[in-house]
């Protein structure tokens, strides 16, 4: 029994060893700082998906894993996921494989990362968590995120996490929220087809404020069918799209073009992609009677860089994005 | 038996073949750290664990030993020592090279004055590392093995139970590093000859 375990340690070595190796085919480093270089990872053959935080000049190298260098530009970004994606100016990139299955709690994983000539890097962790949105300080909304416990050696943002078997469960930051946070590929891989479309993701824009609540059996009976909560309207920006389109406060919003909503995630989730700039049908409750409104859905702005609370600086300072909080003093903005 | 416990049962007997060659230094001083008979008699441990005076080498089954310092190489933080009687067996080497990233890697040591802790990681990759002494730049091996102070000179190895590594800089909570066996080897040689 001995001999037979020691080779099953062996061969779980083996296949740690080697789902690193299937990874790291596809982890390039991107050297686009003056600082430590990041990694990166082929979205498509000529596209290279990394962490918007690490980009921080225009001149921006990838050096592939068989150490041939590559130039490349920036051709979106999404600071509120932390993404950016690469086009790489000449050859091709190899592409990251992703897992077909959901992360899972407890799960072994792998981060990896290419930050210099010492090629590729490695830490094991298991997922510890994979949370709900999170609002982040740029004001962005991260739909789902992964957290793990593994060690994230420092150039590990933009790479990928990876299962046992090499493939990509999502993709590393610490830049997002100050701690290391993982975002799910799928939602990587949306962002990223959104940024090679039109450079950007567009973000839908309401103007209100809500705050989920339960329904009663009368209300539901409005709506004719079982709804648990829908969203009770607190606050309405002026001029917004929800203010021309008629909402009040005190509307209860329960469903949007079609869908039912039942909380403020609900509602975020919506309003990302297609949506923007189109009339939709909003369901409110209204008293005692049920309303269609048509509204159509503004352009969320994104944070300019003032705005970001609590990061201060900008490029008049010398320095980007230096996360101060906010009782720090005057002098260290 | 399931998956999990099988390699709960692979592992514990992996830490209990390898456990006798690991062995507590004590520098004189009150300061101890871990060390690794390489072959019998010969203990190979972090040069920075050594002070002036005599060492005390603590084996295994208790017995405490007097070892005397045959060679210290302070670039690498190894060093060398011996003990009076060829005490204990030859530990297998794996060439660090051939082992590649990702591999499972067990360390052994006594952290924080822990006597005879383990842990369990994968090997990171390599760092290199600038030195005052004449090679200038040396390759370490990186691991996300949790070491503490007193892991110093305890073996890192592989699965198969061969040593790898000689943990040496432990950096502090995320970086462990540590020296590659072959250079072990060569000093061994060189201090033997």
């Amino acid at each position: 029994m001995d001999r037979e375990a020691r080779n099953l340690l062996v061969a779980l070595s083996e296949a740690m060893a080697e789902a690193v190796a299937r990874g790291a085919a596809a982890t390039v480093t991107v050297d686009a700082r003056d600082r430590l270089p990041a990694t990166g990872v082929g979205y498509a053959a000529d596209l290279v998906l990394t962490a918007d935080h690490v980009v921080e000049r225009e001149e921006i190298r990838i050096v592939l894993p068989d150490g041939r260098e590559r130039s490349a530009v920036r051709i979106g970004r999404d600071p509120s996921t932390d993404l950016a994606l690469l086009r790489v100016m000449e050859g091709s990139v190899p592409i990251l494989e992703i897992a077909e299955r959901e992360p899972r709690v407890g799960q072994l994983v792998l981060a990896l990362g290419r930050p210099g000539a010492e090629g590729i890097q490695a830490s094991l962790g298991v997922i510890s968590a994979i949370g709900g949105a999170l609002r982040t300080p740029w004001g962005g909304w991260l739909e789902r995120y992964i957290r793990t416990d593994v060690t994230m050696y420092p150039g590990f943002s933009g790479g990928p996490l990876i299962d046992t078997e090499g493939r990509a469960l999502g993709i590393n930051t610490s830049g997002l929220v100050g701690i290391p946070l993982t975002i799910p590929i799928r939602l990587a891989w949306r962002v990223a087809e959104a940024l090679a479309q039109e450079g950007r993701v567009r973000r839908g824009y309401l103007g209100v404020r809500t705050q989920a609540v339960p329904l009663a059996p009368a209300q539901q009976e409005r709506l004719g069918r079982a709804q648990g909560r829908g969203l009770l309207i607190v606050g309405i920006e002026e001029g917004s799209p929800a203010a021309q389109g008629g909402l009040r406060v005190g509307d209860i919003l329960t469903g949007f073009h079609g869908q039912p909503v039942e909380d403020p995630e609900d509602l975020q989730a919506r309003l990302m992609g297609e949506v923007v700039g189109r009339a939709v049908e909003l369901e409110v409750l209204r008293g005692e009677e049920r309303r269609i409104l048509t509204v159509v859905v503004g352009e969320r702005r994104e944070a300019r860089e003032e705005e970001r609370w609590p990061f201060r600086g900008g490029p008049r300072w010398g320095f980007r994005r230096r996360w101060m909080p906010p009782w720090a003093p005057w002098w260290s903005r | 038996m399931g998956l999990p416990a099988a390699v709960d049962a692979a592992l514990g007997a992996l830490v209990e073949q390898v456990i006798p060659c690991v062995v507590q230094v004590w520098n004189g001083r009150g300061g101890f750290g871990a060390g690794l008979i390489w072959r019998p008699g010969i203990v190979i441990t972090s040069a920075h664990l050594l002070a002036p005076g005599a060492h005390r080498v603590i084996l295994w089954t208790g017995e405490a030993l007097p070892a005397e310092v045959v060679g210290v190489d302070a670039e690498i933080d190894l060093a060398v020592l011996r003990l009076p009687r060829p005490e204990g067996q030859a530990i297998p080497v794996r060439e660090p090279g051939t082992l590649p990233v990702g591999s499972l890697v067990l360390a052994l040591g006594h952290p924080w004055g822990d006597r005879y802790a383990a842990s369990l990681g994968v090997f990171s990759g390599w760092v290199l590392a600038r030195t005052r002494g004449p090679r200038g730049i040396l390759r370490l091996l990186r691991t996300d093995a949790i070491l503490a102070p007193g892991n110093s000179g305890g073996p890192l190895l592989d699965m198969g139970g061969r040593v790898v590594g000689i943990s040496t800089m432990v950096v502090g909570g995320d970086q462990s590093l540590a020296v590659p066996a072959d250079l072990a080897e060569a000093l061994v040689q060189k201090v033997s000859r």
